[in-house]
This record gives structure tokens, sequence and C-alpha cells, in this order.
């Protein structure tokens, strides 16, 4: 097994057990760090990948990613989260165990679909890449709070990142430059959302429009 | 001289064992800006209990009575099955694998628990039923640890896992290997009261788990259940150090040397996750009763996970 495979399977398994923890947890704090761990991760992935592929542009990318995902979108979002309603733990339609007994399922459906997919090599960037996804997708779906489902959307973009980065290590700078205007445009507007919510229904809950459905 | 050496795991288990938790609440302490009692204080304490009068309840039984000395038994004997100084299996080695030392551990918990109920003291039933859902709770874990890390080694002894993730760095950081230890780790906070499910040191009634089992018990007998409980710590920390995490450092061959070394690199790893556990146990908050399942329902998927990925993709991982 090559230096790369093996610190692309640590990473792999990593990425997949802060997705995993966001899943399990109610409190907005440890969903929070879960995400800054995650997105740490992948900022040294990348520096690692830059060290052996030799592109050495991905060092920015590293940086970028560090800066503006492990601390410009958490710093917003801890001031969201410090905004919501007087409670640290959220409104919940399926209980965390179940939850996190379906994000296990989907990183096995992940692994399944991978298997066939890519090489001996790719496998391990673009395990964790769909498995990130799909628990992101999944958080989004399934949290009725609005602020998991912020969180579930970055989750998304963390793992198609860390799919560019596995597979075509040439791209991620360009990627990471368009992408961290969305990110942080995203998360600033949704973040101002979220505080126009809470402030004006009390509450951070997207239940409450269901009866707006006509 | 392999007899010396399997002498001198068990004399490693009994001495270290209580400097464990002393070196815990000491860190734990400094970190709260306290003084802190003396590392060594859980040695005094047992030699204070040594010393005090046994009293038994009125309606103690032979079961109550043989627990203390079974427990210490069984945490001895898992010390042969276990890799604590030598890389190569020592006589009784073989006589158990890390089934045999997850059973013994298991068999202690149950016995203390009936020994608990026997007492008739209301906290001892109760301590003794929130311990049971704890077992509950943890023992899939603990076994589908175990299976993952076997499915890795085609072996189920300590000696011959730990041999395979030496092969190479490709099988440390296999994802099978990273996820079971991940999920070794949030289990061996729950098995060695720690946060966030038992609050160490604590004793108001509502959060006790491990002291109320042990409510009844005096003098000698509650000497060698607290022993035990030091012991079962440097145990788990041993399996989880010596089999998943950093299974180097230890003798590989015979002569004073390599075993000095050992037990060396014993004493620094074991200190080393001592304080790397007051470090996580200050950051913790204690989880209500009724979040325990979540906590450590992930650490049961973590396993699950770390089984299904050996097995998923032929191994390519």
């Amino acid at each position: 097994m090559s230096a790369t495979q093996a610190v692309s399977s640590l990473v792999a398994a990593s990425t997949i057990i802060t997705a995993l923890a966001v899943l399990g947890t109610r409190y907005f704090r440890s969903q929070l760090w879960a995400y800054v761990w995650q997105s740490t991760i992948l900022a040294a992935y990348t520096a690692v990948v830059a060290v052996l592929s030799g592109h050495t542009d991905l060092f920015w990318a590293a940086g970028v990613t560090l800066f503006v995902r492990g601390f410009l979108v958490p710093a917003i979002l801890l001031r969201v989260a410090r905004a919501l309603p007087g409670r640290r733990e959220e409104a919940l339609i399926m209980s965390t165990a179940s939850s996190l007994l379906i994000g296990v399922i989907l990183v096995v459906l992940a692994a399944l679909v991978v298997a066939g997919l890519a090489t001996a090599a790719e496998y391990p960037a673009l395990l964790a890449g769909l498995s990130v996804t799909l628990c992101g997708l999944f958080l989004t779906a399934s949290r009725p709070e609005a602020f998991p489902q912020l969180l579930g959307l970055l989750q998304i973009e963390n793992g198609l990142f860390l799919v560019t980065v596995g597979l075509t290590p040439g791209l991620p700078l360009i990627n990471e430059l368009v992408v961290l205007f969305d990110l942080v445009v995203l998360v600033v507007v949704i973040g101002v959302l979220i505080r126009l919510m809470t402030s004006r229904l009390a509450t951070g809950n997207t239940a409450v429009f269901d009866r707006l459905r006509g | 001289m392999k007899v010396l050496w399997q002498a001198l795991q068990v004399v490693d288990l009994l001495l270290l064992a209580p400097l464990i938790s002393g070196v815990i609440a000491w860190v734990v302490a400094r970190i709260e800006s306290k003084q802190g009692v003396s590392a060594l204080q859980p040695y005094f304490d047992l030699v204070k209990l040594f010393g005090k009068e046994r009293l038994l309840p009125g309606r103690a039984g032979w079961l109550y009575l043989m627990t203390p000395p079974f427990v210490f038994t069984a945490m001895i004997s898992v010390a042969v099955l276990i890799p604590i100084l030598t890389t190569y299996p020592l006589p009784l080695g073989w006589m158990g694998d890390m089934l045999g030392g997850a059973f013994l551990l298991s068999l202690a918990g149950v016995l203390v628990q009936l020994a608990a109920f026997e007492s008739g003291n209301s906290y001892g039933g109760l301590g003794a039923s929130r311990a049971s859902v704890l077992t509950v709770l943890t023992e899939p874990t603990l076994i589908l640890v175990l299976v993952a890390v076997a499915l890795e080694a085609h072996s189920t002894y300590p000696y011959v896992v730990g041999a395979t993730i030496r092969s190479g760095i490709g099988a440390y950081l296999e994802p099978a290997h990273v996820l079971a230890t991940v999920a070794f780790f949030l289990l061996l906070l729950v098995d060695t009261g720690r946060l966030p499910v038992h609050n160490h040191g604590g004793h108001s009634e509502v959060a006790m788990i491990d002291e109320a089992r042990l409510v009844e018990y005096a003098g000698g007998d509650l000497a060698l259940l607290t022993w035990s409980g030091h012991m079962k710590q440097f145990l788990l920390y041993v399996i989880f150090l010596d089999v998943l995490l950093v299974p180097w450092g230890m003798a590989s061959g015979p002569g004073w040397v390599p075993f000095l070394v050992a037990e060396g690199s014993l004493v620094v790893k074991v200190l080393g996750l001592a304080v790397i556990v007051a470090l996580v146990e200050t950051a913790l908050a204690r989880l209500r009763f009724w979040r325990y399942s979540e906590y450590l329902g992930l650490a049961f998927l973590l396993a699950v996970l770390a089984v299904v990925t050996s097995q998923v993709g032929g191994g390519a991982i």
C-alpha cells in the first residue's frame, strides 16, 4: 500500500466519523465542532496531497480551506447558534440513534457503489466524499431545524471538495476559489434568515412554515 | 525466564493500576486550578481500607462474601492473557483470547451487580440496575470491536492482532482499524467510570453508578473491589494501547535490557493516556441517563462500520 493510499484511508475513516458525529448529536455546539474537525482534516489532507503529488498550488487550496471552512464559516455559524432562542439542543422528528443507523446504511451503500466505480487508489477518497455528501443530504432532509439543515449543505460541499482533491489534484484551487464566495455568501444569507426567523418567530424550527402550505 | 516475566506482568498490574486513577485525579485538579491531592492517594486509600474493620450487612450470603476475592482474581487472570510487556506470548498467554479476557471482565461486573442486589441496600440495587443497562449498551460494542480487529488479523489472539498492526503503515491506517480504535476509546471512557456517563468521585445519589454498587462493602472487601476497579481501568488501557493504538515499545526478545525498555514505555504510554483522559474529562459534561444510548449508539455503529468496511469492497481499502 502506497503512502498516498494509507493517508487517504485514514482521512476516509476520520471524515466519515465526523459526518456520523454530526448525525449522532442533537447539540448545536457539538455539531459545529464536528464540522470544524471535518474541515480541518480536509485541509490537512489537501496539504498532504500537495506534498505527495507535487502540485504546489494545492498548498494555497489547503490554506484557503482551513481559513474559510475551518475558521470563517464556523465563526459566523457560532454567532448564529448564539442567537438561537435560549436552547442548546434541537427538536427532532427522528431520534439521533435512528438517524445514525440510517447514516451507517448510507456509508455502506456508498461503499458498495464506489467499489464498482473506483480503482484501489481512488477508493478511499471517493468513498469518504460520497459518504459525507450522502450524510449531509440526509441531515438536511431529516432535521426540522434550520441550523442543522445549513450544516448539512456545508457537509455536502465538503464531500464534493474531498472528491476533487482525491481524484483530480490539479483542479482544487480554482474549484475552491469559486466555491469560496458561494460558500461565504450562502452561510451569511442563511445565517441572516435564521436570525430573522428566531427574532420574529422565536424558533429555529422550519416546521412552523408547514401551515403556510396551500 | 518467561514465567518470571509473566509474574512481572501481574506485579505491574497490581502496582501501577492505582497510580493511573491518582494521576487522572491530580491532572483534573490542576486544570481546575486546585492544589489537588497527591497522585499516590489511591495507594493510601487502599492501605487505610485494608486496616479497617470488616462489616457485613445482615443478609449477606455466600455470593456477597465471595465476590471481592473472585473479582480480584478475575482481573489478575486477564493480565496473564494480554500483551503487557512482550510482543511474543508468555507460557499461559494461549489460555484464552481477547474474547476470553472480555468474558472475564464481564463476569467480574456481573458478580458485583449480583452482590449489590444481595446486600439489600436500596442504593446498591439502584446502582446495579443502572450498571446492567450500561452493560447491555457497552458489551455488544466491545465484542464487535474485537471482531473487527480479529477479522483484520484472522485471529482473536491479542499477540497476533498486535503483530498484524505492526506489519505496516497500511494495516495501521486502515479504516476498519481506525474506526475500531475510535469506538474502543468511546467505550473506554464508559467502562473505566469517566465522563460523559459516570461522574467520577461524585457521591450524589442521583448520579452514582459504580460507587452505589459497592455501598455496603467495608474494610478489606472494599479495598479489594476498589483495587479491582483500578486494575480494570489499567487492563482496558493496556488493551487499547498495546493492541489498537500504539502496539510498539514492547520487548520482542529475551534479556533485561528489552525488559526495562518495555517497562519504561508501558509507564509512559499508560500515563500519557491517563493525561489525555483527564483532558477529555474536564471538557465534557455528564449526559442525562436517557441520553447514554445516543453516546453508546455512536460507539456501537462505529464498531459495526469497522466490521463492514473490512468486508465490503473486497478489502480494497
